[in-house]
């Protein structure tokens, strides 16, 4: 088993990045020295009893990216808090995406692109990497966006109009990455059928514990019940099943 | 031993704990589960999963949803039933450096007295935590709890079956908690632990469903700690057995409360989801508040509400 560091963190930096989206760097040197590319950590939410899991989304040096998006009660408290504001967070939890040698194709719905990002930081060789959002004021900052990244908008206000998954559709077969929202993720887990190549997908769920032992984030797949928080939340998708 | 590890030493119907700081079942997998994130030998002990005849897979998701101060859960005793945990997890139990209660839970009384009868035979365990208060299945569990002549009655019958020490963990959700200790007590029980989760509910208003796929559960957290403090309380004046006190310890603070309520050990739960290192905090917590305030042992506050 993998240690997990239980630390209490300083935010160094918050900048908005896109409409109700957040990046924050934390100095949390256990963490940025040992996590890997779809691991996420459990943070204190100030006023809340349970912390929130959140994917890593980049490293550097002793410090941790984290990209948060206001979508509940939780979330809108992380993205209010000031810089220098204190937080105990515990990581690196879960398993990670695969090393994949070859071609792949990292498919980011909306704020599922976090730790894809730090996948293509560790593995920018030989990948397309595709990221949709609903229209371009979600669109993360630039800054924080690889050079060759594609990008579709529903609404079609920037790059390919459409969602990701038709923007996927347009690429040469190649395994898939994928981390966002279910509809989507049971979408990419049918083009990887249909292109019979394998997928990799980064599930989320509501958590207690985090470290496996609450059984509050159990999802019933094709081989009996996993836990998001320790089985994940990366799963190959031919094991699980979605109900949409 | 140093004079430190003296003053935190507890005794429960004989059997000795470093401290009295335990983790609660449900919240500590079965112990290896959880030595990655915390140092175990720091512990008091831990309790395990409640153990059923049968493995359970657990209720439908969600299970779990976030209310102030607290949360609710409805996982479902998710286990995989008796005979696989003597075959395979006991063995790894074995060597774990803190002491371990071995939580049951039956729908019957024969499936409690297979339980006790099995779990009886593994030699390193001492305690056994009778689970007769689960809010989140259908049958059993607190069907059993709530009624002082079944209580009494399996107490009875598991009492002639095993030497081990048997603990009768009890709902909060009774008319007379005394009453119910009482006959737990009077049946054969060595100590009582109190409480479980309070049964709950919470509703999305928008679209009308419950937010646990299982519809009710069980409220734990800092919500539930002060029914916890009064039903340790008001049990402590009539039961003579040791209380072992759970309910919404996220603080070091809590734990010696329930203590001075009358609690010879304390459990936390889902305390310590919010922070990892409150058990050990609250170990050296415990010890220098003995230090400060002038007490030689944890024995010296049990019980000691100044009215």
């Amino acid at each position: 088993m993998n240690k997990k560091y239980d630390i209490e963190s300083a935010i160094l930096k918050n900048c908005i990045v896109a409409k109700d989206t957040i990046a924050m760097e934390f100095h949390a040197p256990q963490i940025a020295q040992n996590v890997l590319p779809g691991q996420f950590v459990m943070v204190e939410t100030p006023t809340k009893f349970l912390r929130r899991p959140l994917s890593v989304a980049g490293v550097d040096g002793n410090r941790i990216t984290l990209i948060i998006r206001k979508v509940g009660e939780g979330t809108k408290i992380l993205t209010s808090l000031r810089r220098n504001t204190r937080l105990k967070m515990l990581g690196p939890l879960g398993n990670s995406f695969p090393k994949i040698d070859g071609r792949k194709i990292l498919v980011a719905g909306g704020i599922g692109i976090a730790p894809l990002l730090l996948y293509a930081n560790c593995f920018p060789k030989n990948s397309d990497f595709v990221y949709g959002e609903k229209n371009s004021e979600y669109l993360l900052d630039e800054n924080y966006l690889p050079k060759n990244i594609k990008i579709s908008t529903d609404d079609g206000s920037r790059g390919f109009a459409g969602n990701v998954c038709d923007l996927s559709r347009t690429l040469e077969h190649a395994p898939i990455l994928a981390c966002g929202p279910e509809p989507m993720l049971a979408e990419v887990i049918n083009i990887a059928a249909e292109w019979n190549v394998p997928a990799f997908v980064s599930l989320e769920s509501r958590m207690a514990c985090g470290f496996g032992v609450c059984n509050g984030c159990a999802i019933e797949t094709t081989q009996g019940f996993k836990k998001i928080c320790t089985d994940g939340p990366v799963f190959p998708a031919e094991i699980l099943i979605f109900s949409i | 031993m140093d004079n430190s590890a003296d003053k935190l030493r507890i005794e429960i119907a004989g059997q000795v704990f470093d401290n009295p700081v335990l983790l609660a079942s449900g919240t500590a997998g079965f112990g290896y589960d959880i030595a990655d994130v915390l140092d175990i030998s720091r512990l008091g002990g831990i309790v395990t999963k409640t153990i059923t005849p049968e493995p359970r897979d657990g209720n439908a998701s969600p299970r779990i949803w976030e209310t102030p101060s607290g949360m609710l859960n409805s996982i479902g005793l998710v286990n995989p039933g008796i005979d696989i945990f003597i075959k395979d997890i006991v063995p790894l139990l074995a060597d774990l450096p803190t002491e371990i209660v071995v939580s049951v839970g039956g729908n019957s009384e024969n499936e409690f007295i297979e339980l006790v009868e099995k779990v009886s035979a593994i030699d390193f365990v001492n305690a056994i935590e009778l689970n007769l208060s689960c809010p989140n299945v259908k049958e059993g569990g607190i069907h059993f709890g709530r009624n002082p002549d079944t209580v009494f009655s399996l107490l009875k019958k598991l009492r002639e079956i095993t030497k081990k020490s048997l603990w009768a963990k009890l709902s909060p959700q009774v008319t007379e908690i005394t009453e119910l200790g009482i006959s737990a007590s009077d049946g054969g029980a060595d100590a009582i632990s109190l409480i479980n989760t309070l049964p709950a509910m919470a509703i999305d208003i928008y679209t009308r469903k419950p937010r646990l796929g299982a519809i009710t559960g069980g409220l734990s957290g800092p919500a539930i700690h002060p029914v916890a403090v009064a039903m340790v309380y008001e049990s402590s004046k009539g039961i003579g057995i040791p209380i072992i006190g759970i309910g919404g310890c996220y603080r070091p603070e809590d734990f010696v409360e329930l203590i001075i309520a009358g609690a010879s050990a304390v459990q936390i739960g889902s305390g310590y989801f919010a922070d990892t290192n409150l058990p050990q905090r609250t170990v050296s917590f415990l010890d220098s508040y003995l230090i400060e305030n002038g007490f030689a042992n944890v024995a010296e506050i049990i019980g000691t509400v100044n009215i």
